[in-house]
């Protein structure tokens, strides 16, 4: 039998060698065919019933039809497209879509009924907030443009797809505001985007490795959020937010050192308690780096830095310790990583009783043994909880690493080699550049108003954005008038 | 290829001779922290008296964090044998950045103190912020003396100067200013604490002359060295008032020391301005304006006649221990260069003024004592 | 890798690239001159600025360029290449006699056992590592470093303002010690040199209505003048001139005798000023190695950036262990740097700018007969 579509069998042996668990489905129509394809796991079926196969098998049998006759008035399904490219088939189905194949028409029809297994959206679970909204991002892309998209009904948000992946063809959405964001920026990210060739990627973290400036990176230079409605803040502030399917966490671009320290909360509070908490995060940071590195300083080289009786006391407490300062704080920093990694793993259950057995054996027991003193324990308490202080916890990652670097730096020259590193530490902040913008602005390059806003913030009375952000448009709103007088 | 090669041994070397480093690395609990440094002229030698803390006795005892503190003695005919005597006792380095307090003894002093302070100085670790006290005491009694709230002598001798010093009640000098004195080879007064009654007690000021021992106030005779030297000096005084005493706080308002030279000689014109405060009678009475007149009156007396006569004794014994030379070189920098201080300064002139004012009684209403309301 | 700057960072730059000599200045300034020190670097300041000025203005007239880059067209090329190699050799010959110094400090003061080359070892890297990166890195890298230098810097002064003695800065002009106010110049004179690194970073125009650079240039001076005399002032009153003078290390001996027993545990400041000053100190040797590696990459094009950088820092410590035989170089080398500075920093620039100058007035005269 002659078909108009001569591919139409061809298509079908085709698919059907490959062995992808496609379901097909086939209605007669006149003198041909309509195959429908698509993948059980992937595909709304009560949706293709109701919406699809229904219509079609109520509509004229009789007569041929074609693609164009289907999609304009026959099927109610409301996402529907033609195309006549039949080597993308195979790739339409896998993504869920649902193809309509014509035995008597070249041209086939993609319908998106796609329903996937996804999870609700639920409460952040790393970024916390007591003021701000509770609704996380999830792995579907759909449901997360969907959380951006009614908080931000703006006809200059730009969504731009693109694909990454030989196999797993990951859709990315690239969104920003396309009368604010900086274009270089956007083009700059988009290009990375697109130089990606690799068979898949599974997480926006695997996707961030690629859109870092060199591979020895030791900061991140995006940020990462979990919250739709820090990702709105950051496209109204003129980034480029880019989303992946499947990964929960979208990433922010561009970002600087000193938005690192920064919480959602900020935003939601009263001006003077966040910028307590800015200033108490800064403080963190700091301590989390270098409270290890000046214990060993003081006790080993430096012993005269503090007045005598606060000397007394520390050897007194110091006493009948066998291992020298160094050699302390590496043990207790190594045991204190070790809790820190076993509790992100442990079962919830059984959490809190390690943390408290893993507190007594090695607080308590430790001290009283004479192992270690009381003093490295507090400092090294201190030093793991100011760690977790910044709300974006990538920033603290390099410095848990470079953080042993120090010591061992101070270990072995004092003060010296403690301002060694940290001359290293502060050229390779200086010298790091988030697209284009510098990663130690506004503090280098010092911009005084972005600096005094960095601390001190709050909407009503910081009316333009970050010079360093170099936006289109760098106003927030109207400049508030000044209170007071007639 | 061979770059990278080069650069791998480069590095390797590096982190061999870095890593076998750490020389200066020695743990505060490795070290004999002194807390006191008493020096003496025994005869020929020097002694040195170190206190250091016996810290794991003190842990053993429990007693709320206190250290026990041993004195560890080290004799020898100079310094370095002094010390190296010292060394031989502790099983630590001794470790000089502890030290709250320096106490030299009377005999030191005579001897001169130059030597010690020449050390100090080339010590890393020895501060010459701390305070430097004499004693006429012998370091036996000084050691034997009852210790109540410290446990070390060098804190309880580190407090008691601090207290003096922030009430107003003394002056004091760093091992720092010492130094400046002593290469300057100008003279200057040190805090003399002795053992009385079992105690630690200051009791005045030893008069030094550059390096060497000159002479020694009495704390009860101190007042116009207060008053010429102090800062911020708060004193009390009994003041008589007729047939009653009347106590005074004191304090110093102004001090104007204003140098002249004319004619060859050196002329200081004083004046100093108190403020008082009255603070009680001694007995049940009235105190009205005619009798705060009185009191006034006789309160600047009293001061002016201590402020004579410190001056006159400083002139006497030849030692401007009131840094005056200080005044005056900076009015007339060439001249004292030209002058033999010393003496230019005994046949010196002054003309002092001492003005009061006296608010009698604060919140109290003196003029109502003494009436019978009831 | 770009190299551009801004105004504030420049002043940074000056700043610690001058100050890296600020230990032993009271001890020079009170043998030679006694109270008269604030006159001193009044006058020294005032001098160095308009010498800064000058380097400046010549930048400006060459938008975009560095010495290499227009020397040739003022004083051929056979004489660019002299001047160049100066001031390589000048730039390297202070990193080594800086880092000479560093390990003399660090060494008598804070480290009696650890041995001296293996200061100059352990720092190097870093400082290869920061030339490395840049002018413009440098340029972030001393603002940082430079707010909290100037912070902690003025903190600590005043504290030693206020716990010393106002009399033993008086009189302020004492008229017997004038005559040593030539040797006291000289002496300050090295202690302001640093300037010629603004020779390496190219001029550019931000907008037509940027800052004069050369008066923002001259300020500059004033400012670190005014710095200089803060310390020179406060070490006195601290330690006294009697006693200053036997100090190599004045600053750091008046430091440590400041302790104002009310800030507790913090009350031992030379442990603050050794982690600021040493952190001026690396940027100022940092520069210093910058700006020679910088002229060496224009000398030797096909050579990496990364090449020429650890040759250098190489060679400045096969330098640092020569100077280290040679018994007083810490007396010798303030003696050299003079001299050398004052040929790089005043004479060359003040020639170069008159042959541009007269170059440029040459350029517009219309020729006679047209």
């Amino acid at each position: 039998m002659q078909r108009k579509n001569k591919q139409f069998e061809e298509i079908l042996r085709r698919i059907r060698s490959k062995s992808m668990d496609l379901t097909e489905r086939r209605l007669r129509f006149g003198s041909g065919m309509v195959a429908i394809l698509y993948v059980r796991q992937l595909t709304d079926r009560v949706a293709l019933a109701e919406q699809v196969i229904k219509p079609l098998m109520e509509c004229d049998k009789s007569r041929d039809l074609t693609a164009a006759d289907v999609v304009e008035s026959v099927i109610f399904a409301d996402d529907c497209q033609i195309s006549t490219d039949t080597s993308q088939i195979e790739r339409h189905v896998l993504e869920g879509m649902t193809v309509l194949l014509f035995s008597e028409d070249s041209q086939y029809v993609i319908i998106n009924l796609k329903q996937v297994e996804k999870r609700n959206t639920t409460e952040p679970v790393m970024t916390y907030t007591v003021r701000g909204p509770r609704d996380s991002l999830v792995e579907n892309l759909d449901s997360n443009l969907s959380l951006i998209r009614y908080r931000l009904q703006c006809e200059a948000l730009r969504i731009d797809m693109l694909r990454v992946g030989r196999r797993n063809h990951s859709k990315i959405a690239v969104i920003y505001f396309e009368d604010i964001a900086n274009s270089q920026t956007v083009a700059e990210i988009k290009k990375r985007i697109g130089a990606i060739d690799v068979d898949g990627l599974s997480s926006s973290g695997e996707l961030q490795a690629y859109l870092l400036n060199s591979r020895i990176s030791l900061f991140p230079q995006m940020g990462i959020v979990e919250r739709s409605d820090m990702a709105c803040g950051a496209l109204l502030e003129g980034k480029v937010v880019v989303l992946m399917d499947g990964s929960p966490w979208a990433l922010v671009a561009p970002k600087v050192f000193s938005e690192f320290l920064w919480s959602c909360d900020d935003f939601y509070q009263n001006r003077f308690i966040s910028t307590f908490n800015r200033i108490l995060r800064i403080i963190s940071l700091n301590l989390a780096f270098i409270v290890s590195s000046l214990y060993v300083a003081v006790v080993s080289y430096h012993s005269d830095a503090l007045p005598g009786a606060y000397m007394i006391a520390i050897a007194q407490a110091r006493a009948n310790v066998p291992f020298s300062a160094i050699l302390e704080v590496l043990f207790i920093e190594l045991i204190g990583e070790i809790i820190r990694e076993s509790l992100i793993r442990v079962p919830t259950k059984i959490g809190t009783a390690i943390g408290i057995v893993g507190a007594i054996i090695i607080g308590q027991a430790a001290v009283a043994a004479g192992v270690f003193s009381p003093l490295i324990l507090i400092v090294i308490s201190l030093s793991l909880i100011s760690s977790f202080v910044p709300a974006d916890y990538t920033i603290m990652d390099p410095f848990r690493v470079l953080k042993y670097l120090l010591i061992l730096a101070t270990a072995m020259f004092g003060l010296y080699g403690f301002t060694l590193v940290i001359i290293f530490v502060i050229t390779q902040l200086v010298s790091t550049n988030t697209f284009g913008t510098p990663y130690m602005a506004p503090v280098a390059p010092f911009k005084l108003r972005d600096a005094i806003k960095s601390i001190i913030y709050s909407k009503p009375s910081t009316p333009l954005r970050p010079e360093f952000l170099r936006t289109r448009d760098n106003t927030r709103g109207p400049i508030p008038p000044r209170q007071g007088g007639s | 290829m061979a770059a990278k090669r080069a650069a791998f041994l480069a590095l390797a070397i590096i982190t061999a001779v870095i890593s076998s480093g750490c020389w200066d690395a020695l743990d505060i609990n490795k070290k004999s922290l002194c807390t006191l440094v008493l020096t003496d002229r025994a005869g020929d030698n020097f002694v040195f008296y170190a206190e250091v803390p016996n810290l794991t006795l003190g842990q053993q005892q429990e007693t709320s964090g206190a250290a026990h503190y041993d004195i560890v003695v080290g004799e020898g005919t100079t310094y370095t044998n002094a010390r190296r005597a010292i060394n031989n006792q502790l099983d630590k380095p001794l470790f000089l950045g502890t030290v709250r307090a320096l106490m030299l003894t009377d005999k030191l002093a005579k001897y001169g103190v130059e030597e010690y302070f020449y050390r100090m100085q080339t010590m890393v670790d020895y501060r010459r912020v701390l305070e430097v006290v004499t004693t006429h005491s012998s370091p036996e009694e000084i050691f034997s003396v009852k210790l109540e709230n410290n446990v070390s002598l060098g804190y309880e001798i580190d407090d008691t100067i601090t207290t003096l010093k922030d009430t107003g009640k003394l002056v004091i000098y760093t091992a720092s200013d010492v130094l400046n004195f002593i290469y300057a080879d100008r003279s200057y007064v040190v805090a003399n604490m002795d053992a009385v009654n079992g105690r630690l007690a200051f009791n005045g000021y030893t008069i030094m002359k550059g390096s060497h021992y000159a002479g020694f106030i009495h704390v009860d005779d101190a007042g116009g060295l207060v008053w010429l030297l102090g800062r911020n000096i708060v004193h009390t005084r009994a003041v008589p008032a007729g047939e009653y005493t009347a106590a005074v706080e004191i304090k110093c308002k102004s001090r104007k020391i204003r140098p002249q030279y004319v004619s060859g000689q050196v002329v200081f014109n004083i004046d100093m301005d108190f403020t008082a405060q009255l603070m009680y009678m001694n007995d049940n009475i009235s105190v009205d304006k005619k009798q705060a007149e009185v009191i006034k009156n006789e309160l600047q007396s009293m001061l002016l006649d201590e402020l004579v006569k410190t001056v006159q004794h400083s002139q006497a014994i030849g030692c401007d221990y009131l840094e005056l030379w200080d005044v005056f070189r900076i009015h007339y920098p060439g001249v004292y260069r030209q002058l033999d201080w010393p003496s230019a300064y005994q046949n010196a002139a002054f003309n002092i003024t001492v003005t009061a004012e006296l608010d009698p009684g604060g919140m109290m209403d003196m003029e109502a004592q003494g009436r019978k309301v009831s | 890798m770009t190299n551009t700057i801004t105004n504030r960072q420049l002043f940074f730059m000056l700043l610690l690239t001058l100050t890296g000599g600020t230990v032993s200045i009271a001890k020079t300034m009170a043998a030679t001159v006694g109270t008269n020190a604030w006159l001193v670097l009044t006058a020294t300041s005032l001098l160095i600025g308009l010498a800064a000025a000058m380097i400046v203005s010549l930048n400006a007239m060459h938008e975009g360029q560095m010495l290499f880059d227009y020397a040739p067209s003022l004083v051929t090329r056979p004489g660019a290449y002299i001047l160049i190699l100066y001031y390589i050799a000048y730039f390297l010959f202070i990193l080594s006699g800086l880092l000479y110094d560093l390990t003399r400090i660090l060494h008598y003061d804070f480290f009696p056992k650890t041995p001296q080359w293996t200061f100059p070892l352990a720092g190097l890297p870093v400082f290869c590592y920061v030339a490395y990166k840049g002018i413009t890195n440098l340029g972030r890298l001393a603002e940082c470093v430079g707010i909290v230098f100037i912070s902690l810097g003025l903190l600590v002064h005043l504290l030693m303002a206020i716990e010393g003695r106002v009399s033993r800065i008086l009189p302020l002009i004492d008229p017997d010690r004038l005559s040593g106010f030539f040797s006291g110049f000289k002496s300050a004179l090295f202690s302001f040199f640093g300037i010629e690194m603004l020779l390496v970073i190219p001029f550019v125009k931000k907008n037509k209505n940027s800052r004069k650079p050369a008066k923002a240039a001259f300020l500059s001076l004033l400012a670190i003048g005014a710095f200089y005399i803060i310390v020179v002032e406060t070490s006195i009153m601290k330690i006294g001139i009697d006693d200053i003078v036997n100090h190599y290390d004045a600053l750091v001996v008046a430091i440590r005798d400041t302790s104002p027993k009310g800030l507790e545990i913090i009350s031992r400041l030379d442990i603050f000023y050794l982690t600021m000053g040493l952190s001026g100190l690396f940027v100022s040797m940092s520069i210093a190695l910058m700006a020679a590696v910088e002229y060496l990459c224009r000398l030797f094009k096909n050579l990496s950036r990364l090449l020429i950088t650890v040759c250098a820092g190489a060679f400045c410590y096969v330098l640092f262990l020569v100077f280290s035989g040679i018994p007083n170089f810490f007396e010798i080398y303030p003696e050299i740097g003079t001299y050398l500075g004052l040929f790089g920093g005043i004479l060359a620039p003040c020639v170069l700018l008159l042959i541009a100058r007269a170059k440029k007035r040459g350029g517009k005269a219309v020729p006679h007969g047209s």
